[in-house]
């Protein structure tokens, strides 16, 4: 086939340069064969040469100019137009990628993301259009408020709004956040020179629910690419999750007709980079529970006249933190009035020293060892000496037979300092750390605190007589509660978790990793305390009454310790004699246990009537709990024993 | 460019054809041809020695190669056609795709609309289901948190006992908002709570959960003893 292509290819090109050579020829033979008749045609033929020359110069010239553009744009200068081409067309659309939600057991939704835009405005530029008009700009300015108070109410103070029109700035911000969309819309359909630019806003329908465990999200604009800009956690988990809840932002090129706000073209859209939406996060937290706890702490806490306290429900078998409050709470959505004293989270943040509450490990490493059963009658004297110090008790007797519930049901420092003793310093060391004091418990909020326990080599002679009643040593009221979980859950200790699940942007549902549980004591060891320590709650005549009846719930056997710990005085360099810490940990019910509840107060006005004792706080959580659940009522009350004999 | 390359090399097998008729050595492929051919050239030949001897030659020759330029014009006529055709759906679909594009718009804006409608309510509902939101609307309407209850408990036997000592909530002393109920002193008469309540489960639904807990429902086997609390 080629053969004949080429052959065709040449046959013209011959063709080509024979008019070349062969003009002149025929241009001298025609002269000379018609010579004697057109002489007059002479100059005409002269002409006839020029003008086909000049024609083809006309023709050649263009031509070849065309050939040097064509390769000029297509060639040298193809990527430059075709950028400047794609420029005018084409336009970048951000895919905003919206915050994942943070929910509660139940998906009651704690905080979510809204898109909403904010408003700004240039009046340096949109002054200078109202150059001619006198006048003609302060009332523009005037009319916007108007229109803008009108539609977002409260949002919009006129007076400083008009301020910021009026004033002589390049750019000002007029609403920063929280313009619903379609608000916006109707703003800049109205009011083209006002700017609406996207922003989302973190919403907390709760309010203060839970403010201080999910913690606070803005709208950041630090980084110097917009692009970046975005919603980030401030503080608790919106802050430790952040890289978990913020999505990737996609983006997109599409060709529009029309500008840049105009139509889309189908099929133009390209450059994709999806979007990736966060993923939520599923907390272990009950919304309706954590409320009321809150409610009832803060109004405990306000009739104690404490400085503070902090509260936790956690889940007996599986460590779930169902609620964690503390008596001081934020509104996120309170916008820039916030005290920043009242958004950390000190329930996890802030050890304590827990006083009688810590009696419990003294009790477990007791009764794990053998040295004593609960019915075991031991003869307390009234004062103890450890060292260069005489313990007593918190109220005077003489030497008095308690049965070993009743030292713990009574709360005698003395009894519990001689059931250690017993125990031994290493034995009770070692059940200590089991507990899991003094290092965090890994619970999933920001700034865990672990506590203090001072460590076996460093005892002295004092040490063992304090950290068997719960001072010398700081725990967290998590801690605490996790105590009172292991002997709930027959001896297996599993350390609280407040995170349950990340549900990714798919719907796939990932469950955090439980922990693996700790074994602290035997199953038997453990039912045996719990039983035990009904006798705290146990209200009989003459000294058989514990030290917390007032936690008894009707119907329900409840196990618990009270406690109140002397507050280091910094002044004096002692534990200071009026200010305490007053603590409850206990697990209801406690033949079944479901729940178990750790409260801790900071420093309550110790004459007053809700001053002396958290257990009142106690009854009430457990009254609610037992509501809310529908728990069960105990087959039996819990059986009355002889405290002192 | 090939395609008259071969009309051209086949014109002349053609004619090679005619004229030698009774070459075996002609490959398979080429012998049918030539076969249906050589008929229809010999019935040529015949009608040509035919009108030969009637005088009519030329007539059939200018016909057959009239008939051969005219077999050209319907397959150009189709070609043009064609060209017609895609260059007017060629139009007509970009038209259609511009007005799809159009309608797309709107279509997206309509549900953009509608998204944040759906947006702007579900942040209401949440808003409003918020345990805050429904505890201070029960407030306003005057229902306060209840305390302990009493459960009746069945027995297997049929017989029921009481645990705990129902006593109704007295109402909130006005000058500190008790977040938690305070101790009952005196009783009221039960008719106060529970008329306060059934209009709040009418008018508000979402009041309800709240409304379990304000006020001593059953559960399970726990029934109220409100009327005969003593």
């Amino acid at each position: 086939m080629r053969p004949p292509a080429g052959g065709q290819g040449r046959r013209p090109a011959r063709g080509r340069q024979a008019p070349g050579k062969g003009q002149p020829r025929r241009g001298n033979a025609r002269p000379v064969a018609n010579r004697g008749m057109r002489l007059s045609r002479r100059p005409q033929a002269h002409d006839h040469r020029k003008r086909v020359v000049v024609m083809r110069l006309l023709l050649i010239v263009p031509l070849v100019a065309a050939l040097l553009q064509l390769v000029n744009v297509q060639g040298f200068k193809a990527g430059a137009l075709a950028e400047l081409a794609s420029k005018q067309r084409s336009t970048e659309i951000e895919l905003p990628a919206s915050r994942g939600s943070i929910t509660d057991r139940n998906g009651v939704q704690l905080a979510f993301s809204v898109e909403s835009r904010a408003l700004s405005y240039r009046p340096q530029a949109e002054r200078a259009k109202y150059a001619d008009k006198p006048g003609g700009y302060d009332a523009r300015a005037a009319e916007i408020v108007a229109y803008l108070k009108q539609l977002l109410g409260d949002k919009v103070n006129e007076k400083e709004m008009l301020d910021k029109l009026r004033s002589d700035v390049t750019f000002t911000y007029l609403v920063n956040n929280g313009v619903e969309p379609a608000q916006a819309r109707a703003i800049t359909e109205r009011f083209p020179e006002v700017i609406a630019d996207y922003r989302a806003t973190r919403e907390y329908p709760g309010k203060s629910l839970a403010a201080n465990i999910v913690g606070l999200a803005n709208w950041r604009t630090d980084d110097p690419n917009p692009h970046k800009h975005n919603l980030h956690g401030l503080i608790g988990l919106e802050n430790s999750r952040d890289n978990v809840l913020t999505g990737e932002p996609g983006r997109q090129v599409v060709d529009t007709a029309e500008g840049k706000d105009g139509v889309v073209i189908p099929g133009t859209a390209r450059e994709l980079q999806h979007a990736t939406d966060g993923s939520d996060l599923e907390l272990t937290i009950d919304a309706d529970l954590q409320y009321d706890l809150q409610q009832r702490l803060t109004g405990y806490v306000e009739r104690s006249g404490a400085k503070g306290g902090s509260a936790v429900i956690m889940d007996a078998k599986t460590g779930e933190v169902y609620a964690l409050a503390n008596d001081k709470t934020f509104d996120p959505t309170a916008g820039q009035f916030r005290d920043p004293k009242t958004m950390g989270n000190p329930a996890v943040t802030t050890p304590y020293e827990p006083g009688s509450v810590n009696k419990l490990v003294t009790a477990a490493a007791a009764i794990e060892a053998g040295v004593t059963t609960p019915e075991a009658v031991t003869p307390v004297p009234g004062t103890l000496r450890v060292a260069d110090h005489v313990m007593h008790d918190a109220w005077p007797h003489g030497t008095q037979n308690f049965t070993t519930a009743g030292i713990f049901g009574k709360s005698s420092n003395i009894g519990t300092l001689l059931m250690a003793r017993k125990v031994g310093e290493d034995r009770f060391s070692e059940v200590l750390k089991k507990f899991g004091l003094g290092e965090r418990t890994g619970v999933g909020l920001p700034g865990e605190a672990p506590g203090s326990v001072p460590p076996r080599g460093q005892w002295s002679g004092t040490t063992f007589a304090n950290l068997p009643i719960g001072q010398g040593l700081s725990m967290t009221v998590l801690q605490m509660a996790g105590m009172y979980q292991a002997i709930a859950n027959d001896g297996v200790r599993v350390p609280p978790r407040i995170v349950r699940a990340q549900v990714k942007p798919d719907g796939t549902r990932v469950a955090e990793e439980r922990p693996e549980g700790v074994r602290v004591v035997t199953e038997q060891t453990a039912r045996t305390v719990r039983d035990m320590f009904r006798a705290v709650v146990q209200k009989a005549p003459g000294q058989n009454s514990g030290t917390g009846p007032a936690a008894a719930v009707a119907g329900y056997q409840i196990s618990g310790k009270t406690g109140t710990a002397q507050q280091p005085d910094p002044a004096t360099g002692r534990y200071s004699d009026s200010k305490y810490w007053i603590t409850f940990a206990g697990i209801l019910p406690a033949d079944n246990p479901r729940f178990v509840v750790g409260i801790m107060l900071d420093a309550p006005n110790y004459g007053g009537p809700d001053g002396r004792s958290a257990a009142p706080l106690f009854h009430d959580v457990a009254s609610f709990l037992a509501q809310r659940y529908n728990i069960p009522l105990s087959a039996v009350p819990s059986p009355v024993v002889p405290l002192v004999q | 460019m090939t395609a008259p390359t071969r009309t051209r090399t086949r014109v002349p097998t053609r004619v090679t054809n005619r004229s030698a008729t009774t070459i075996p050595a002609t490959p398979a492929p080429l012998e049918e041809r030539p076969a249906r051919r050589t008929r229809s050239a010999a019935a040529e030949r015949a009608y040509a020695k035919r009108a030969q001897r009637m005088g009519e030659a030329p007539a059939v020759k200018a016909k057959a190669e009239t008939r051969r330029a005219g077999s050209k014009v319907p397959f150009v006529v189709l070609i043009m056609g064609l060209l017609a055709v895609g260059v007017v759906s060629t139009l007509w679909l970009s038209t259609q795709a511009v007005a799809d594009s159009y309608r797309l718009d709107q279509a997206k804006t309509a549900a953009t609309n509608l998204a944040e409608r759906a947006e702007r309510l579900r942040r209401e509902v949440a808003q409003l289901d918020s345990a805050q939101a429904l505890s201070e609307r029960a407030k306003a309407q005057g229902m306060i948190p209840a305390n302990d209850p009493a459960r009746m408990v069945v027995r297997p036997d049929g017989s029921i006992s009481v645990v705990g000592d129902a006593k109704p909530v007295r109402p909130a002393p006005p000058p500190p908002p008790p977040a938690p109920p305070a101790p009952p002193e005196q009783q009221t008469p039960p008719a106060q709570t529970q008329q306060q309540a059934p209009p709040a489960q009418q008018t508000q639904q979402q009041a309800q959960r709240q409304t379990q807990r304000q006020t001593q429902q059953p559960t399970q086997t726990q029934q109220p003893p409100r009327q005969g609390a003593r």
